[in-house]
């Protein structure tokens, strides 16, 4: 009763909301890059909120389903097909015993994540079966290990479910992205002149982009203050080394680090930020903490669970 | 844009609110043992009841980052909590640090740095080894990588500041010292420290939960032991 890996690759990885309670031994807390689309796929399957699912990056993944499954793909658009009949994101779809998966290079976004009822059964390692390779940790086997061809990952046949998101909440990750910041760390360091040119320019998404962080190009911001004593990161926290060009820590981030930092992406602008690839662009806007909490707290009752 | 923090200022930390779901805790005396003790003390007051609104704890250089839920605690909940742990934990803190004195090969063979290290301090080798192993330490931070834990306390004669260009490979279970502080490697990874010894003690013990040999607020000792002595201890798994 599993799900046979045929094709897959490093950037390939077993996921669920996080590995919380290890940042204080050094462990990166690993999770979803695009926490949206992980717990709306979790959502439309009525899986609770942290339930393992498959994170696939730039797609090209094939697999068989070895037991009948309820199943579902969320994020960036892949051409997926399930024995050669095309298979929608965004919807639930039944997988018969036998059947092969198909999942293509997305055109747009680029992460895609593929959930069955009842989650994929994989073991809990420290708290979580989120993959963290650095500090080999979940995964499949528990050592952080990402997708191997011929890995068995198992889950349990159960009654249909028949679910789906509502188009409203779909997102186009063609569309212009607008990042809202939580000014916060050290923003008021940074002078009125850098601050007013990261809010006006546009940035450029570097091929310099992982799990770890997310870097954006544009003109150097100008004066950027001293590196302080490291001090605690929060994810989405938006650092910018002595080259003036920020880093957006996401959630394979260090838990320490001491360049000066302009504040916080909001938890929602986070996903649509790692869907986006190389070369496309993004604008900053300021929102207040109030605000953004006001949201997460929706988002977090919504989905029942931590995003 | 209003940025002004909602909730007033307690006297018993300077707090920053960095993002929708965290608080950050800032105390004074970054450097000092006595700040790192009592974020050691905050942070297992805090996890000892293993409340359902606390996700996760990053301590460091004075500072004390709680991630917490938002969906459960309102911010101003949060801070009675919060303080009620701090009041809790200056109660408590009589409770001694836990002392670990860890072997420390400082052969040449193993120590990469030492020589340009005593070169650039205008020291001897025995004097710099002298030094390091004469000091007692304190883990002022964990981070960067499992179980690394940044030790204050070095011997202001051996402050040097990092490589400028970091070594690509540094590996596992190298003693190493940069600015004011000195660290052990816990894993292989690339890193701007001087090198300045080898241990085979273990950092980081997996069981049913991560145990570190040294956590934020351990006291920490250095004894030279011999090349052969270091060979005929066990690597750490």
């Amino acid at each position: 009763m599993s799900l046979l890996v045929h094709r897959t690759s490093p950037l390939h990885s077993i996921q669920d909301n996080g590995r919380f309670g290890y940042q204080s031994v050094g462990a990166t807390p690993a999770g979803p890059l695009d926490m949206m689309a992980f717990a709306w796929a979790n959502h439309a399957l009525k899986n609770p909120i942290n339930t393992p699912v498959i994170e696939l990056i730039r797609g090209g993944f094939v697999a068989e389903f070895k037991a009948d499954t309820s199943f579902i793909l969320t994020g960036a658009e892949c051409h997926a097909k399930l024995d050669g009949q095309p298979c929608p994101g965004w919807m639930t779809q039944q997988a018969c015993r036998g059947q092969q998966l198909y999942i293509a290079t997305p055109q747009t976004g680029q992460i895609t994540y593929l959930a069955v009822a009842g989650g994929f059964l994989v073991p809990q390692s420290f708290g979580s079966a989120a993959t963290s390779t650095r500090d080999q940790m979940g995964g499949l086997h528990g050592h952080g290990l990402t997708l191997q061809a011929g890995d068995e990952i198992a889950y349990q046949t159960r009654p249909l479910v028949h679910g789906g998101v509502p188009r409203q909440f779909i997102p186009d990750y063609a569309a212009p992205l607008q990042l809202r910041l939580i000014p916060s760390y050290q923003h008021d360091e940074f002078g009125a002149n850098a601050i007013a040119h990261f809010f006006s320019q546009l940035y450029r998404l570097s091929n310099n982009c992982s799990r770890m962080g997310y870097r954006l190009e544009g003109a150097p911001l100008p004066n950027i203050p001293p590196t302080h004593l490291s001090e605690p990161i929060a994810l989405g926290a938006v650092q910018v080394p002595p080259d003036g060009l920020p880093i957006v820590l996401m959630r394979d981030r260090q838990s320490l680090g001491g360049y000066p930092k302009l504040g916080v992406v909001m938890r929602e602008d986070l996903g649509a930020l790692a869907q986006r690839r190389s070369g496309d662009m993004a604008v900053w806007i300021p929102i207040s903490r109030a605000e953004a909490q006001k949201r997460l707290i929706a988002i977090q009752h919504f989905f029942g669970g931590v995003v | 844009m209003d940025r002004s923090v909602t909730l007033h200022q307690p006297a018993w930390a300077h707090l920053e609110w960095p993002s929708e779901d965290t608080v950050l805790l800032h105390f004074d005396g970054p450097l000092e043992p006595d700040t790192a003790a009592r974020i050691a003390g905050i942070a297992s007051v805090l996890r000892a009841g293993a409340p359902t609104w606390l996700l996760d704890l990053t301590g460091g250089f004075g500072k004390l980052l709680v991630h917490y839920r938002a969906d459960l605690v309102t911010d101003t909940a949060l801070l009675a909590l919060l303080h009620k742990a701090a009041t809790k934990a200056t109660h408590a803190s009589t409770a001694q640090p836990s002392q670990v004195t860890i072997p420390v090969c400082y052969d040449p063979r193993v120590a990469p740095d030492l020589g340009l290290v005593a070169e650039r301090l205008g020291l001897s080798i025995d004097a710099v080894v002298d030094l390091h192993q004469g000091a007692t330490y304190q883990v002022l931070a964990v981070g960067f990588a499992l179980g690394f834990a940044y030790l204050g306390g070095l011997p202001e004669s051996l402050k040097l500041p990092r490589k400028s260009t970091p070594a690509m490979r540094v590996p596992a279970g190298s003693v190493a010292i940069a600015e004011t502080q000195t660290t052990i490697y816990p894993i292989e990874t690339p890193g701007g420290w001087h090198i300045i010894g080898k241990t085979h003690h273990q950092l980081v013990l997996r069981g049913t939960s991560i145990d570190l040999s040294l956590p934020m607020g351990a006291q920490v000792r250095f004894e030279s032991i011999s090349f052969a002595q270091l060979q005929n201890q066990i690597e750490p798994r």
